[in-house]
């Protein structure tokens, strides 16, 4: 469809009595001037549109249904022939309906998004307030967060690693690095590992720019060597490291274990070695790019 | 005849060291030798400005002026090339260069330099246009092909622009009056000796 589709109908048709569907919003060239929901054998049916299908699309059809009673739930999205999408489409319809947006979450954990400390903060005294999720059973895995951030309290993590430690993005680099650290242009760019501190802190521990550091986790007594950088683009409290380095190990350089032929130019410590548990409450995505650390000069 | 010239818009640059990759590959230009590299001023704070930076191919060139072997000459279009046979690689020109323009291999213990290297603006040397020799020691000849300086036309901010100098201040001045601000084109007076009027 030209210039996009609309929402698509995916929660239902009614929620508290009032209509989940578009209302006086359609595409153009639509032959429905209204919000509909997602197309099913059903729908189809009641539009009468089910005779555009061809007779192998329904052979099909009624192979995804198994028995013929369930006919009538196969939807676009399970019909493996796409027979539905077609007739949809040529009635100027989006396949998977025309529906509201929503703000309200009503099936996520918060319908409207709130404040949670994270796992591993700084702020304990935000964790009473604003604590994480419950644990709980996310999709096939547990999300034990609570549990985590609990115990991190407990123990005073905050106070042993009292520095936030985000990861990103350097300009030079493309994701993980390997290809771009086998490339002598560009791994002539950017040759070593470093952290970000802000000159406060890094006065506070004696570490000088470009010296080499020990940074260290909240996790696994997890450890890694990378030279400092001291710059005031990072705040007090915060450090940064890049994510594009890897070949060494807790301070070990592995260059002799890569098979002959393939070490990149360049190695260093990989920042996922300092990072820590944590998981989106809500859907369960990783959160490898932010924790707490603590450095020292090495 | 054109005369050729380099101009770095400070606003626009972004860092990114594309010039200086485009730079390396076109010409197979060593680890350790940059020919063009990009100088971050305020690393970290508010104002921080990036410039990149190679020979600018001065009028009056001081590398010229200072060389023993005069191994320096400037063609028609005005770029500055030097000839690597006369080069005895001394570093006068390293230390008149008010850009570091000037690299040198390192050949063998206690310092010693080899033959200088710097930015040709893709202009090759003395040899002939576009030869194996040619390319083996100063690299790609672009020029001669009619096409402008690599790093410039990589440049994806067209912060960094190569051509002629009159269209080149041209196209700066239109940028600076429409977004009404230009802290300079670095560099420029030094190397052409004449401020750009807006």
């Amino acid at each position: 469809m030209d210039g996009g589709n609309g929402f698509r109908a995916r929660f239902g048709v009614e929620r508290n009595g009032q209509t989940l569907l578009a209302e006086r919003s359609y595409l153009p060239g639509s032959e429905i001037k209204d919000g509909y929901p997602e197309f099913t054998i059903g729908v189809l049916k009641k539009l009468g549109w089910d005779k555009d299908l061809t007779a192998e699309e329904l052979a099909v059809i009624e192979k995804v249904a198994g028995t013929p009673d369930k006919v009538d739930t196969v939807s676009w999205s399970t019909d493996l022939s796409g027979g539905i999408q077609r007739v949809a489409l040529k009635h100027g319809c989006s396949p998977y309906g025309n529906g509201k947006a929503r703000t309200v979450a009503w099936n996520l954990p918060d319908p409207i998004p709130v404040h949670r400390e994270p796992i591993y903060t700084p702020r304990v005294d935000l964790v009473t307030k604003y604590p994480t999720l419950p644990d709980a059973k996310q999709f096939r895995l547990p999300n034990i967060g609570f549990t985590v951030q609990k115990t991190a309290v407990e123990r005073g993590i905050a106070k042993a690693f009292p520095l936030i430690v985000s990861s990103g993005r350097l300009v030079e680099y493309e994701g993980g690095g390997e290809e771009t650290r086998s490339n002598v242009w560009l791994a002539e760019l950017q040759q070593d590992m470093f952290i970000e501190i802000n000159p406060a802190d890094a006065a506070e521990r004696g570490i000088k720019d470009g010296s080499l550091v020990w940074v260290t986790g909240a996790e696994n007594s997890a450890k890694a060597k990378v030279k400092a950088l001291v710059t005031e683009r990072v705040g007090k409290g915060v450090t940064w490291m890049p994510f594009h380095f890897g070949g060494w190990f807790g301070g070990v350089d592995l260059r002799d274990k890569y098979p002959k032929g393939t070490d990149p130019v360049v190695l260093g410590e990989s920042a996922n070695t300092i990072m820590t548990y944590g998981y989106d409450p809500a859907t369960g995505m990783q959160e490898p790019k932010v924790s707490l650390c603590q450095v020292r000069a090495a | 005849m054109a005369r050729m010239k380099f101009l770095c818009d400070a606003d626009r640059c972004i860092e990114c060291n594309a010039c200086v990759t485009a730079c390396k590959n076109e010409h197979e230009v060593p680890w350790g030798i940059n020919r063009r590299r990009v100088v971050t001023i305020n690393d970290g704070k508010p104002g921080e400005r990036s410039i990149s930076m190679a020979c600018m191919h001065c009028t009056d060139a001081p590398c010229q002026a200072v060389c023993p072997v005069n191994c320096f000459y400037t063609t028609a279009d005005g770029v500055v090339l030097h000839s690597k046979d006369l080069c005895i690689g001394c570093g006068y020109c390293f230390y008149a260069c008010p850009f570091g323009a000037p690299q040198y291999p390192r050949v063998g213990n206690f310092g010693s330099r080899g033959k200088m290297d710097k930015c040709t603006y893709c202009a090759g040397g003395p040899e002939a246009d576009g030869s194996k020799a040619e390319y083996a020691k100063y690299g790609a000849n672009r020029l001669a092909e009619g096409k402008l300086p690599l790093c410039a036309e990589m440049c994806s901010t067209k912060s960094l622009l190569a051509g002629d100098g009159d269209v080149v201040v041209q196209i700066y001045k239109e940028r600076v009056a429409k977004r009404g601000y230009g802290s300079g084109a670095w560099g420029w007076k030094t190397a052409y000796g004449e401020a750009i009027e807006s």
